[in-house]
């Protein structure tokens, strides 16, 4: 089960994605991709460990992209709680042995904007291609989609302002809105948080 | 309450006149004793910088509709005060939802049913 759940700024959106993930199997996998940068992403991070927090979610970071997240996500299934958090639906107990795969469980991936920022700004300023980076993008969510019985992603709305900006921003904002054109279109649910409320835009509601 | 959400000119005034409401029963971004409110965005941009989302919202507890302008979704603003008011207009909007007996967004003219 694939599930985006896209918004604006401050919608809700994450608090939202957190229910829907708490609502699949355990484990639960928090995909951080937002790459910690000063004090306000620090701040922002910190307000959404607190949303997390008690929550049973392992913290995977994945800013340096997705491919390997699956074996990360299984080393720290290894030594980190697994097996501590009740499975909120009657299916097959979560299994965390590196045997199995894909990886057991849930996966909340947040967002496809850091996704996409991550694979088109390279930390020495410069800058990949629209192609390469959006190809970086969906290979990545293909290899976490297939690492896990569930993913839950974060979307972004960022293309709602009308306005114009350098080649390098509308490039950004191209891939975003390409990327989860190409998500929605594998998704079973995909949901637009507004001013806090959910509006189901594919698929049930899956709270139903 | 009913809180009706959209972007720039989505039809939100006309659909609060569809609900019964006449221009003299709105106030435009500011606070009166009038039962509508229009563009909270505004009133939130007047407030001081660190006022909380749940005193915004207390605020405007006594409103019979407060309507409001989507603005959270483009680009996060390169200015840390546009950036700190667009997030306090999401939280305020969404604490003002849940407790809100209908919220209604503007597509074109068409209110899409929230909630």
């Amino acid at each position: 089960m694939m599930i985006l759940v896209t918004g604006g700024a401050s919608s809700g959106k994450s608090a939202y994605a957190e229910q829907v993930a708490c609502a699949l199997p355990a484990p639960h996998f928090y995909l951080a991709a937002m790459k910690p940068f000063g004090e306000e992403g620090a701040r922002r991070i910190a307000r959404h460990r607190a949303l997390r927090a008690g929550k049973g979610f392992i913290t995977v970071e994945c800013y340096d992209g997705l491919d390997a997240v699956a074996k990360s996500a299984l080393e720290a299934c290894s030594t980190g709680p697994c097996e501590a958090e009740g499975s909120a639906s009657a299916s097959p107990s979560p299994s965390c042995d590196s045997s199995s795969r894909p990886v057991r469980g849930t996966a909340l991936l947040e967002s496809l904007g850091n996704v996409v920022a991550n694979a088109l700004f390279a930390d020495d300023g410069s800058c990949a291609t629209y192609d390469d980076a959006l190809k970086t993008v969906m290979e990545g969510v293909a290899s976490v989609a297939g690492a896990f019985e569930n993913l839950v992603i974060v979307g972004d709305e960022v293309g709602g302002d009308g306005i114009r900006y350098d080649a390098a921003t509308e490039t950004y904002i191209k891939l975003i809105g390409s990327a989860a054109c190409a998500i929605t279109a594998r998704c079973d649910v995909v949901v637009e948080c507004v001013a806090g409320q959910p509006l189901v835009v594919k698929g049930d509601s899956p709270f139903k | 309450m009913v809180i009706v959400v959209g972007g720039y000119a989505s039809g939100k005034r006309t659909y609060v006149k569809s609900l019964g409401y006449e221009d003299v029963d709105m106030s435009d971004g500011v606070l009166d004793e009038r039962p509508v409110l229009l563009n909270l965005q505004d009133l939130i941009a007047a407030a001081s910088g660190d006022v909380q989302p749940e005193a915004l919202a207390q605020s405007v507890a006594d409103k019979e509709v407060v309507t409001c302008c989507e603005i959270g979704n483009g680009i996060v603003p390169l200015d840390p005060g546009e950036r700190a008011w667009r997030e306090q207009v999401g939280r305020t909007l969404n604490i003002l939802s849940e407790r809100a007996d209908r919220v209604v967004r503007m597509v074109c003219g068409i209110p899409v049913t929230l909630k």
